[in-house]
Order: C-alpha cells, then structure tokens, then sequence
C-alpha cells in the first residue's frame, strides 16, 4: 500500500504541471484530482503552487449555511403537500401552469419572509419553526451558549424544521427539541435571545464641587503660608541686621565723650524701636502662620475623609450586589457588574439607595421599574464623580474577529480601555475623536446603533473625556 | 373527487427522502459557493438562489439515480438564477483569516480578478477550476459541444491571468 501510494504521489509531481494548465485527459485529470482528495500531503504541496486555478479551487472554501439544507427540505416538502391537495384532472399543459404557479405562492411567500427578516419571528409565517430562548445559566459564557445553538440548529434540522417556532409547536416537537439539545431549559417565542438584558446605572458617589472646593482651599493656605513664611524670614534677616547695628553703637559709645554719647544714643533709640516694630510683625507673622498651617491640615483631613468615604462607597456598593448573593462579573475603578435575576434587582437597588457618603445618588439609564423578576440581567454600574459625558454602544452580531477589530481601532483613536470582556469594552475618548471612531467602526461593517443611552449636560460638555461602552450582543 | 395527474413532474422521486439529502448534502457546500462568487457580496441571496435552484432541481428530476444529470440541472438553474441577480462587489475585511498572510493576499488577488470578468467567463472558470467538472458536464449546462466549452474555459482562462496581472500592477 505504501510503494502504491508514494507510486501514486511520484506521479503527481509529474503531472502537475500539466494539471495546473489543464492539459491532462478527462480520465488522468479524475484521477489526479481523487489521489489530491486523499493525500493530504500532495494537496499541500499542490497549493503552494499557487497557480490561479488552484486559488480559485481554494476560494472554494466558503461554508454554506448550516440551515441550508433543512431549508431546502422543507420547501420541497412544502411544495409536495401543495402538489398533493386533490382538484381536477386536467390537461398536462394547464397541469404545468397550475402548478407553477401553487408552487410559486409558497415560495414566494417564504422568499419574503425570508429576505425580510432571517431572524425575526414572522406573525403570518405558515412555516412551523422552533423559536428557542436559551436561558444563560451563571457559568455559561459566551462559547458555552454558541455551542448550545450549535445543539439546537442541529436538533431543529433532525426535525426537518428551521431554527424558528410559531407559538403551535408542538409538545412533542419542543420535547424532541430538548431532548436533542440536551441542556436547553426553556423554550419560549423570542427569536435567540442569549444572556442578559443590559441595565445602566450611574451613581454619583460624592459631589465633585466638595472635593474641588477642598483641594483649591488646601493650596491656596500653602500658597499664603509659603509668603508668609517667607516674610518671616526676610524679618529676621531685618531684625539680625538691626541689632548688629544696635550692638555698634552701643560699643562705639563707650569710647566717646558726652556729645558724641548723646548723639548714639538717638541712633540706639531709633534701632530699638524699629527693632520692637519687626519683632512684632514677625510675631503676627507666625501666629498667620500657625493658622494657616492648621487650615491646611484641616483641608488634608477633609480630603481624607472624602477618600475614605468614597472607598467606604465603593466597597458599600460591593457589599450590597454581594450581600445579595450575588458576585460581581468584573469590577474596575470606575465600573463593576454583575448579573442577577429581576427579582433580585430591586433588593440590590434598596440596599444601593441607602449608601450615602455625604452627598451621592443613583442615576439609572434604563428603567427599573418594569424588571420582569424572571429576566436575567447584566447591571453595569458607573461609579462617577460627576455627571458625565457617557454614551453605551451595541453592536449585534459581530464576529471575534471583528470585535478585535474594534478593540485595535479604539486603541488606535483612545488608547485608553478601561475595561475589556467578550461582551463589553469601556472606555475614554475626547469628544473631538468620537465621529471619527464611529466612522472608522462602521466602516467594518458593523451594525452599530446607540439606543438612547446617551447623557449629556450642557455645562459640563466642555470638560473632562467621553466615557463610552460598547456592548456586542446577538441581537 | 378527480385525481390529479402527478406523472409529468417527477412525483415518486421525492418519496426517496434518504436520496434527496445525499444529494443535498453533496452538493449544497459547493452550489452556495458558485452562486456566491457570481453574485458577490450577499449571502442572504446567494443562500436563496441556492435554495430555490435545488427546490427546481428536484422537482424536474424524473429520478435520482443518474447523480450528474441532477448536478448538470442544479447547477444550471442556480447560473441562471444568478445571472439575473444584482451584483455586488466582494469586501476583503474578513476572508481567509485564518490563512498566512502571503496566502491571503494571493487568494484577494484572484478573487479581485474573478470579480473583474464577465458573468459567463467567471461561471466557467469557477464550474472547472472550483466544482471541478469535466468539460462535458460544462457543456452540458450551456447547452455547447465539449469542444466548445473547452475553448471557452480556456479564454476565460487567458482572461483571469490579465485580471490578475492588472491587479497586482
């Protein structure tokens, strides 16, 4: 078997040449083509040929639609039983037009459904499809509920159905359908739904004004004291100089008559005097300085507080999603998420609202009333300082590759992330370069909307960057 | 009530479901890729074109046992059905990404040049070099001698080799 075989891949290297300018005869050709499809080895080395019939043999390599063929075999089926519906005899001509034109109805109404929406459930589709909600259980992540899909596609084609399911599935179809899948546990009427819905919430941990106030205070005590401080030393630099001149005259009066004596004596005066005058400035001086030296303590103190505060904040927050038998998903600096049930969604809330380090609240961005307390969601919440400039980006069905791409382009415009997962990337950009990376974003054909999320507030649009997130979904 | 005369359109062969998804099976993979480099970039139509041109293929086999003719049928129509799409020019952004990089752009070129000839030269092209048939089978879909369509392939030929020296300049 092996001499036959390298026999066979000689060949190959002789022949290829006249393949590769389709020179062989019909049957020579078959055959080089079969030896190509079972070694592996000669199919490698024919392609790095690299002649333009193999590339367009290689370009061959798309991946039809999994659902293509369940597709095709419903339609005919669909044809059948239009076909099958008993009327008249009739002649063969008129036979043939008639059933063109049965044929066509379904099809064509298929054809619009189809091209309408692949993945919208359709109200007056007569197709029986399984419409599949996969509840993401805490563990999956993404490539658990691909591989999930995978399972259900697969079932539905077992079935002889599409992947879409009107609301008169049948019991025995939804069965086969779980038993097939094996780890499906719901089925409903949505159109693939994966993973939580997305709640926004901002919470203004501490009043941005207070801080600012503190620090400003704090430098402004630093920037009197270090004048001050330097007054005194300029006094006493004043005061050494006068008495170096007091003690002079009183040396040099000594040595004088009574005259002279008298006249220093003046001068003596006059030093003391102006001598008395410094020291008391430097005494107000230092009782300036004290104070101020307390007033920049006292600052330092309150900015520590406000620190501490705000990691008491954080770490507060943290307690509440955890005291809730919840566990975060990720957490940064400014961000942390977790993923909870809407019944446990309005706990969490409660226990958030009551958080108040002296001046805080909770700005949500979706609306928390109407939590469906079966639902799963995927609560972001935004710790800020201020309000601030915050978009929230989707973008459905985009591949990995893709959402590298997106990652590359954000790096390139913003360079800075501040948080990365496989559904959601945070990050900081200058509003001047948000057009140019929602261009440059489009431009990979990515189906980008932004769903209202977006918070501005018209004083403040002048400062600080553009927090923005972007969350890939399915749908 | 009257029955209808079912003889003329090939009834008893789709009761044979095993052989109808062989069929499928056999030849959806490369029917979808023919159909998708005549029409470009749409792979919602290209998926119903290939849909569509099966459905017809079927329906106007009198039998499956002879594999070639049914190809010979599907593949015809799906021509066809292309021929009166819109096309749409191929994006480069995510193809052949898992390739090497040399090999990628080679594959780009010769896809750009494909995209550059005519509707019947690229069908020839991609019926010989990618679905792999004989010049008979060929001839066959156009209705052509043998001959014929090996002079046509071969023009086709000289022509994608201009596209893909144009392209590299």
């Amino acid at each position: 078997m092996k001499d036959n075989l390298s026999v066979a891949c000689g060949d190959i290297r002789k022949k290829l040449k006249a393949f590769l300018d389709d020179l062989l005869a019909e049957d020579e050709r078959q055959a080089f083509v079969a030896h190509l499809d079972g070694c592996g080895e000669c199919k490698d080395y024919v392609r790095k040929i690299g002649s333009v019939s193999n590339q367009l043999w290689e370009l061959g390599g798309v991946n039809a639609p999994s659902d293509l063929s369940s597709t095709i075999l419903f339609r005919l089926k669909q044809a059948e039983q239009e076909i099958r519906k008993p009327r008249f005899v009739i002649s063969k001509k008129l036979g043939i037009g008639i059933l063109v034109v049965t044929l066509a109805i379904p099809l064509i109404f298929l054809l619009a459904s189809r091209l309408k929406s692949r993945k919208q459930p359709q109200e007056a589709d007569r197709t029986p499809v399984v419409e599949v909600y996969v509840e993401r259980k805490s563990a999956v992540n993404d490539s658990e509920a691909e591989s999930l899909f995978g399972k259900l596609k697969d079932a539905a084609a077992q079935l002889g159905v599409s992947e879409k399911a009107a609301e008169e599935a049948t019991d025995l179809k939804e069965e086969a359908i779980k038993e097939a899948a094996g780890e499906i546990t719901l089925i409903k009427e949505e159109a693939f739904v994966t993973g939580p819905k997305p709640l926004h919430w901002h919470f203004l941990y501490a009043d941005k004004t207070k801080e600012q106030n503190l620090k400003k205070e704090k430098q402004v005590e630093e920037l009197r004291l270090e004048k001050k401080t330097e007054e005194s030393e300029q006094l006493d630099v004043e005061i050494e100089r006068l008495e170096r001149e007091k003690s002079r005259i009183d040396y040099e009066s000594q040595s004088f008559g009574t005259i002279k004596k008298a006249g220093l004596e003046e001068q003596r005066e006059a030093l003391v005097l102006k001598i008395a005058e410094k020291v008391g400035k430097k005494e107000e001086n230092s009782a300036t300085i004290n104070l101020l030296e307390n007033n920049i303590l006292e600052a330092e103190r309150s900015l520590q507080q406000y620190k501490r505060d705000e990691a008491q904040c954080k770490a507060d927050l943290i307690n509440a999603v955890n005291s809730s038998g919840l566990i975060l998903d990720y957490q940064t600096d400014n961000l942390f998420a977790f993923t909870a049930k809407g019944e446990k969604i309005e706990s969490v809330l409660g226990k958030i609202l009551l958080i108040s380090p002296g001046s805080s609240s909770l700005r949500d961005y979706t609306p928390i009333v109407s939590v469906d307390p079966d639902q799963e969601y995927r609560v972001s919440v935004y710790l800020e300082k201020e309000t601030t400039y915050v978009q929230h980006w989707h973008v459905t069905r985009a591949s990995p590759v893709q959402r590298e791409r997106v990652l590359d382009v954000i790096r390139e415009e913003s360079g800075r992330i501040s948080y990365e997962s496989e559904e959601l990337i945070g990050f900081s950009i200058s509003k001047g370069a948000i057009k140019k990376l929602k261009t440059r974003v489009l431009a990979m054909r990515i189906d980008l909307s932004e769903p209202g999320y977006t918070e501005s507030e018209e004083g403040r649009l002048s400062s600080g960057p553009v927090e923005i997130s972007i969350y890939f979904s399915e749908r | 009530m009257p029955e209808r005369d079912y003889s003329d359109i090939g009834r008893p062969a789709l009761d044979d479901e095993g052989a109808v998804k062989l069929l499928i099976e056999q030849y959806q993979q490369r029917a979808f890729a023919l159909v998708l480099y005549l029409i470009g970039d749409d792979r919602d139509k290209a998926y119903e074109i290939t849909a569509s041109s099966f459905v017809e293929a079927f329906r106007s086999a009198s039998s499956f046992e002879d594999k070639s003719s049914f190809l010979i049928r599907l593949i015809r129509m799906a021509i066809e059905k292309s021929r009166n799409a819109e096309i749409i020019p191929f994006s480069d952004e995510t193809d052949f990404e898992d390739f090497s990089p040399e090999r990628r752009n080679s594959l780009l070129v010769v896809k750009k040049a494909l995209g550059a000839l005519t509707f019947n030269e690229k069908a020839l092209l991609l019926l010989r070099d990618q679905l792999r048939l004989s010049y008979g089978e060929i001839g066959a879909i156009f209705r052509v001698p043998e001959g014929e369509a090996r002079t046509q392939v071969v023009r086709a030929r000289v022509q994608i080799r201009k596209k893909v020296e144009e392209v590299l300049k």
